[in-house]
């Protein structure tokens, strides 16, 4: 890739006692492509998002974004330079309708909050931009229903239209597609396909249909180390990662339920 | 300030620490096991102080009457973890407070209706009324030794409890993991019911010790609950060892206080000490709760 | 649109109706007693609802609200003593009875004490932000017991309620009224826009999911001690209005059973609606009234029955109201 990196993890290391999280990772996130990140169970690859995302200090090495060190920004202030994460396990708020979910991602986009006299249900500015995202992924229809009564697919659909509402550069999406029956992860595979070129996305999943055809690049975290990274038809041939992952595996669809 | 002085104030931190303590291990075990907030644990207090006061007036042994109260304050915290506070377990903790909020209300007007609202005081008994000159010269007070002692005696039991005895590694296992002691097929209901039981009996002790040396009132239970709480939190909310040494931490900054600052900052003392390690540490000092 | 009338609608206007009918209801019958009563119900109503939007809304169970409303209140006790001794507070400033004074000045002392207080204890979570209220409330309350020059324990007595103009004089019963009426639906009106607002929603986010709002870039920090402040200086306003109503101002204001009382007051009602707590309030105080008449130790019986609502009617008053069918 010729174009600078959006996101750069520099010699990151994260310890928890004696166990070693992130074991002096460098990772390159290019602009506009999709770049997976796999890796057996343990790999630390939660542990990364969260040190990506800023929830967790890294011990040591530094975190770029957009050629600015981010390492020791906090969470909100990574989401307003644009680097954003979803959840594995799902992060909604369940009382409000869906349309306000999306409002209350685009209000944070829109400048401070601290406007106390408008209402903020009503108001075009939040509402419009809303409707069309729960539209883009396909959940126009379910708009006034509060979130927490959605299906699990369709809650999973929700996070990614929030996500998409703070206007994301680069969308950190943990395992979008787990514990997903196979029609709701094609329909999020589909719309992760849409997404293409519009967002830089890194995406950590262990659905290995969805990551080969989705992915532009790979990357494979094994120990917290990353052993490889390179097209999807590298990795595939590349023999450390048969060893270390994809061996393990004689068709790699079963592992995601591993 | 002279030597003797400052022993003798070291004394009395540590005398009222070790009352500390007798509170806060109870409260914060049933936090740290049960998840539940026990505003009422203070009402613990002050009925232990009123039982051992009635019985001391029928019986004249001071003996009688803190085994009593112990003993009363015992059954009375089974009984209420029995018909009340087990079914707000799963509650959040807004609910817990308000529900003990109400019970302390309930305990404070039936104190003043069945004792009337005077205050009580228990006379010592001539043997326990003396003074020992611990370093020569500087006599203390023999019945704040004793609490000290006896403090620390329950400390030590409640460490021993805890680390050696069968009882005491099923309330660590509940400490960190409900279910795990379910699998073990122990009857969880029977074992919070003794914890919570032990809990308040420890709190009835401290009010009975508390008896001779402040007045036996209504209320008495309040402000004990309110510095009982700022050492639980302190010490890091279900720890008991962070329970003892914050019990230590806040009566020796409360007995230094009262004598080093002026009146206004005094009273104040252990609530910037709890305001400054919040701020350090929002989850007190050895945070039980990972 | 249909047009036939809510029942919340019907419901909506016997209140107005009520409570503007009230003091020269209460005087022809005889009982300007219930005047005052009703004055101080609606003091607490204000409490409540300055409460309910961060318990309420923000989810933030504040266990030393009352502190506020004590403070509120020793601005216009202490400032009234000094104008009545003709004394100078801090030797500096006179001191005032004029309400367009010492009422903003009540609001804006108690808010900036929230503000402190706020950036201490925001930053914890569940019980030990709860702690760390109460603690911070003692130490109020500790601290006016300290105050001998003004009372001490026994607190300060009003020489004379707070003046306004020629025109409005709140000695007198029903104008104190009025003005309190006017005062808790002015404020209260404020706050149910302003739990509308932007700055509401991003509260009732807090509640439901903080970690969330982090991740869409909210500062969540800034906004829960915003909503901290505010609700301390409604609350100082309802001490300014506590202070004149009882004509007298002392710690026992702040004990910390005041701060308990007034999270029953929000629960009773319904957390979370603004209008529930304000009727909690009343509900509280009527069943004060009602069980005091009866006996002494009405307390005995309030105890137990908070204990029931607790566990049997969580969702408060509000809860049982019919719904507008938009709420859904």
């Amino acid at each position: 890739m010729s174009a600078k990196p959006l996101l750069q993890a520099r010699g990151l290391i994260k310890t928890f006692g004696a166990l070693v999280a992130t074991n002096n990772l460098n990772l390159e996130v290019h602009p506009g492509e999709i770049h997976a990140l796999i890796g057996p169970n343990g790999a630390g690859k939660s542990t990364l998002v969260a040190q990506l995302a800023g929830e967790l200090p890294p011990n040591s090495g530094r975190i770029l974004f957009d050629g600015a060190d981010v390492t020791a920004a906090d969470i909100p202030a990574r989401v307003a330079a644009g680097l954003v994460r979803s959840f594995q396990i799902t992060s909604i708020f369940p009382q409000f309708s869906a349309l306000t979910n999306v409002a209350m991602a685009v209000q944070a986009r829109a400048g401070h909050s601290f406007r106390f006299w408008k209402a903020a249900g009503t108001d075009p500015r939040l509402v419009d931009p809303a409707m069309a995202l729960l539209d883009q992924v396909g959940l126009g229809s379910l708009a006034g229903t509060p979130a927490g009564e959605m299906a699990y697919g369709e809650q999973r659909q929700l996070e990614i239209a929030m996500a998409l509402a703070t206007r994301p550069r680069l969308l950190l999406l943990d395992e979008p597609l787990a514990g997903m029956g196979r029609e709701d992860a094609l329909a999020i595979i589909e719309l992760l396909r849409s997404l293409r070129g519009s967002y830089t996305i890194l995406l950590i999943e262990h659905d290995m249909d969805a990551v080969f055809s989705l992915a532009d690049t790979i990357t494979v975290l094994v120990y917290g180390k990353a052993i490889a990274t390179g097209r999807p038809d590298e990795i595939r041939a590349n023999p450390e990662v048969q060893q270390a992952y994809l061996g393990q595996e004689a068709h790699p669809r079963e592992v995601q339920h591993a | 300030m002279g030597i003797f002085l400052f022993a003798e104030q070291v004394l009395n931190g540590l005398q009222l620490g070790t009352m500390l303590f007798l509170m806060a291990s109870g409260l914060t075990l049933v936090f740290g096991i049960m998840n539940l907030v026990n505003l009422a644990h203070g009402s613990f207090y002050m009925m232990g102080a009123y039982f051992a006061a009635t019985l001391f007036k029928l019986t004249g042994s001071l003996v009688l009457a803190a085994a009593g109260a112990f003993v009363g304050v015992l059954v009375l915290g089974m009984a209420l973890e029995i018909a009340i506070l087990h079914s707000f377990y799963r509650r959040d903790h807004l609910d817990q407070v308000l529900a003990t909020f109400g019970m302390i209300l309930f305990f404070n007007e039936l104190v003043r209706m069945v004792w009337g609202p005077q205050a009580y005081f228990l006379a010592l008994p001539e043997a326990l009324n003396g003074s020992v000159e611990l370093i020569p010269g500087a006599p203390y007070p023999i019945y704040r030794l004793i609490i000290i002692v006896a403090g620390l005696t329950v400390a030590l039991g409640l460490y021993l409890l805890i680390s050696r005895s069968r009882i005491g590694m099923l309330i660590r296992a509940g400490a960190s993991n409900r279910t795990m002691i379910e699998a073990l097929g122990v009857n969880i209901r029977v074992l919070f019911t003794v914890v919570f039981g032990l809990g308040a009996a420890l709190a009835g002790l401290a009010g009975t010790m508390a008896g001779p040396l402040l007045a036996v009132q209504v209320g008495m239970g309040d402000s004990v609950l309110i510095t009982t709480l700022v050492v639980i939190v302190i010490g890091g909310i279900g720890s008991v060892r962070g329970a003892f040494l914050a019990s230590l931490l806040v009566g020796l900054s409360d007995t230094f206080g009262r004598m080093l600052l002026p009146a206004s900052l005094a009273e104040m003392t252990i609530y910037i000490l709890m305001a400054v390690i919040l701020y350090r540490r929002p989850q007190g000092l050895f945070p039980a709760h990972g | 649109m249909a047009k036939s009338i809510s029942p919340r609608a019907v419901l909506g206007l016997l209140l107005a109706l009520a409570l503007l009918a009230l003091p020269p209801v209460a005087l022809s019958l005889g009982e300007p007693f219930y005047i005052g009563l009703a004055s101080r119900m609606l003091v607490f109503a204000l409490a409540a609802m300055s409460l309910d939007l961060i318990l309420g809304y923000g989810g933030l169970v504040c266990f030393g609200h009352a502190a506020f409303l004590g403070v509120g209140a020793y601005v216009v006790g202490i400032l009234g003593h000094h104008a009545a001794e003709q004394t100078l507070l801090f030797g500096i400033l006179p001191g005032t009875t004029s309400g367009w004074v010492t009422w903003p000045l009540a609001m804006l002392c108690a808010g900036f004490m929230a503000f402190l207080i706020g950036l201490v204890s925001v930053r914890t979570q569940g019980l030990y932000f709860i702690m760390i209220t109460l603690a911070f409330a003692q130490m109020a309350y500790f601290f006016f017991v300290t105050l001998k020059g003004y009372g001490g324990d026994d607190g300060l007595s009003l020489g004379q309620r707070s003046t306004f103009s020629d025109l409005v004089s709140l000695r007198d019963k029903s104008t104190f009224y009025y003005v309190t009426l006017t005062m808790a639906v002015l404020v209260g009106g404020g706050l149910i826009k302003v739990t509308r607002s932007r700055f509401g929603m991003v509260l009732r986010g807090i509640k439901e999911n903080e970690r969330r709002m982090l991740h869409i870039g909210i500062p969540t920090f800034r906004y829960k001690v915003a909503a901290f402040t505010l609700a301390g200086a409604v609350a100082g306003l309802a001490g300014a209005l506590l202070a004149n109503q009882a004509n007298f101002v002392s710690p026992a204001m702040m004990h910390w059973t005041r701060s308990g009382e007034l999270i029953v007051m929000v629960i009773l009602g319904g957390m979370g609606s603004l209008l529930g707590p304000a009727a909690g309030a009343v509900v509280f105080l009527t069943l004060e009234e009602v069980l005091s008449a009866y006996t002494e130790h009405w307390q005995i019986i309030l105890g137990p029955l908070l204990i029931l609502v607790v566990y049997f009617a969580r969702q408060g008053l509000y809860g049982m109201l019919p719904r507008r069918r938009a709420d859904r």
